[in-house]
Parts: C-alpha cells; structure tokens; sequence
C-alpha cells in the first residue's frame, strides 16, 4: 500500500479505496475470525470494519501504518458484537465458540491443527486481541497498543498473563 | 516453551492461510455491477434507437403531388350590383286561365247474377 494509493483513498478515489480494500479484506477476516470464531459474524465484522474505514478515512493522519489503524476500527467492530451477542438472550456466543465448526473452532477436533486456537478461544477477551496482533499478525507493542487503544505497558502485562495461562493449558493437555 | 514456539508456528501458519470469502468491495458496492448492467442496457436501447432510425430514413419517401398555391389576387370576387342582376320579367301571369275539366264516367262492373250463372255452368262441367 503506497502513500499516493493511501492518499488517492483519502480524497475519495473509488479505484484506490477498492485497492485498499482488497489489500485489507484478509487481514480483517483473519482477525475478526480468530476473535469471534464464526464466520459468518467474521465477515459481518469484515463489512462493518470496511465501512467505518472508509468513512474514518480521510481522518486517517498517517501516524501509524494504516493496517495498523484499519485493526483499531476491526477490534472495536469486534468488541461492539461481541458486546451485542453476549446480551442477545437468543445467542450463546460461549457456547458457539465451543461448538462451531468454523475453521478455527475444529482446531481441536482435528489433529492435524494447532490446539492452541483452541486454547485461545478460552482466554479472555483481551488477551486474545493481544495474542492474535502481537504473534499471529506480529505487530510490535507498539503496534498492538494503538490497535487495541491502550498503553504500551497494559499490552506487555496482557500478552505476559496470556502466555502464562495458554502454558497451563497446553501442560493440562499433555 | 519450545512446545509453545512449535504451537504457535503452526497456529501462525494456520491463520495465515485464512482468506475473505469473495470481493469485500463486490460486497460494499454493489451498484458496480448495476451500473455496468445499466450501461449496457443504455447501449442496446441506442442502438436499437439508432437501427429504428436508419430505417425511418431509408424507406421510400412518397412525395406530394405539388399544390399549386392559391394566389390571392387571382380569387374571383363579386360584387353585388344591380347591373348584373337581370330584370324580372313584367309580362308573367301568375294565375293561371280557366279551365272545365270533364271527368268521364266510371267503368261498370259485372252484377252478382251473372257471376252466379257462370259459376253453375263450370260446376256442372266438373261435375
């Protein structure tokens, strides 16, 4: 992503803002999926994010790299379904962590993939958000921080209390 | 930790390979596509507009017999004078002469008697 396809976008250029949209749309359904493990709410988050991303756009200052950014919008579509499912009467998000047979969710079912999405999908929230930027989509601290909106040191102590607990877990499986 | 480092490559590895279903931008916009239909729908009708056209101007033109314009001065105009109209006649008799009309007598028709000696007379012969 150039700084004049950047730029283009944020004057309203529809070639651009489709450009960047095509470059972001994995990125966001990764995470929106490794958060909510359901894909069909993944890419409902995936659509959201994309429409606050183009109307936020031309606030964007280019501080920060704007994948970066794009994550901030990503994590609080994410916390907002998450906050509506979760008061939804209709709607277990627990238990459809536990059960779906999203690509993720299946982790433990099939041995063939990595038990720890499995375990993740036990930590709390936000030590997930901070798990999933920092080593899946390997941000920095930094990085993370302004993606999660917090300070630098709050995304140190989480991802610390994450890996602790995902080592428990992994011990109680083996 | 080693055993964590190996998870964590393989749930890497795993995300990785994650993609969107479909075009994001498909789904945002929609209208692209009507917009495409809606040009090629514009096209076709222009075309189907200028092929009507073509024909309208190709076929046989049946021209009109030339009208002779009606020049003004030459229209007949009259004027109602006492030198054309022509003089009534003085010498007319209006009522006509007496005449004695004699109506001739009407024909006689044949009395009831004879008719019966007829009538007997062919009966007897069909008798």
């Amino acid at each position: 992503m150039d700084d004049q396809t950047i730029q283009a976008a944020r004057l309203g250029n529809r070639l651009a803002r489709t450009g960047l949209l095509l470059e972001l749309q994995d990125p966001w359904y990764r995470l929106c999926l490794s958060l909510l493990r359901d894909p069909d709410l993944a890419r409902d988050a995936v659509q959201e994010t994309a429409l606050r991303f183009l109307r936020n756009l031309p606030e964007f200052s280019g501080q920060s790299q704007i994948k970066t950014w794009s994550f901030g919008i990503a994590i609080n579509v994410v916390r907002e379904i998450r906050r509506q499912r979760r008061f939804d009467p209709d709607v277990d998000l627990i238990e459809a962590e536990t059960t779906s047979a999203g690509p993720i969710a299946s982790a433990v079912e099939t041995e063939q993939r990595s038990v720890l999405h499995a375990v993740l999908a036990d930590l709390p929230q936000r030590q997930r958000e901070a798990i999933v930027l920092r080593f899946f989509e390997e941000l920095s601290v930094e990085q993370t921080a302004a993606a999660m909106q917090c300070a630098e040191g709050t995304v140190k102590a989480t991802v610390h209390q994450a890996l602790r607990e995902l080592r428990r877990r992994l011990k109680q499986l083996t | 930790m080693k055993e964590l480092h190996k998870q964590f490559d393989a749930a890497r590895a795993e995300y990785q390979a994650v993609e969107y279903p479909g075009n994001l931008a498909n789904d945002l916009f929609p209208s692209h596509r009507n917009i495409r239909r809606f040009i090629l729908a514009g096209c076709f009708s222009a075309m189907a507009a200028a092929i009507a056209l073509l024909f309208m101007l190709h076929r046989p033109v049946v021209t009109p017999t030339k009208s002779v314009a009606i020049q003004p001065h030459l229209t007949a105009t009259t004027v109602p004078t006492d030198q054309n109209l022509l003089e009534f006649p003085q010498n007319i008799q209006l009522v006509p002469e007496y005449q004695v009309i004699s109506i001739p007598s009407m024909p006689a028709f044949p009395s009831w008697s004879a008719g019966d000696e007829t009538k007997s007379s062919t009966t007897q012969e069909a008798t």
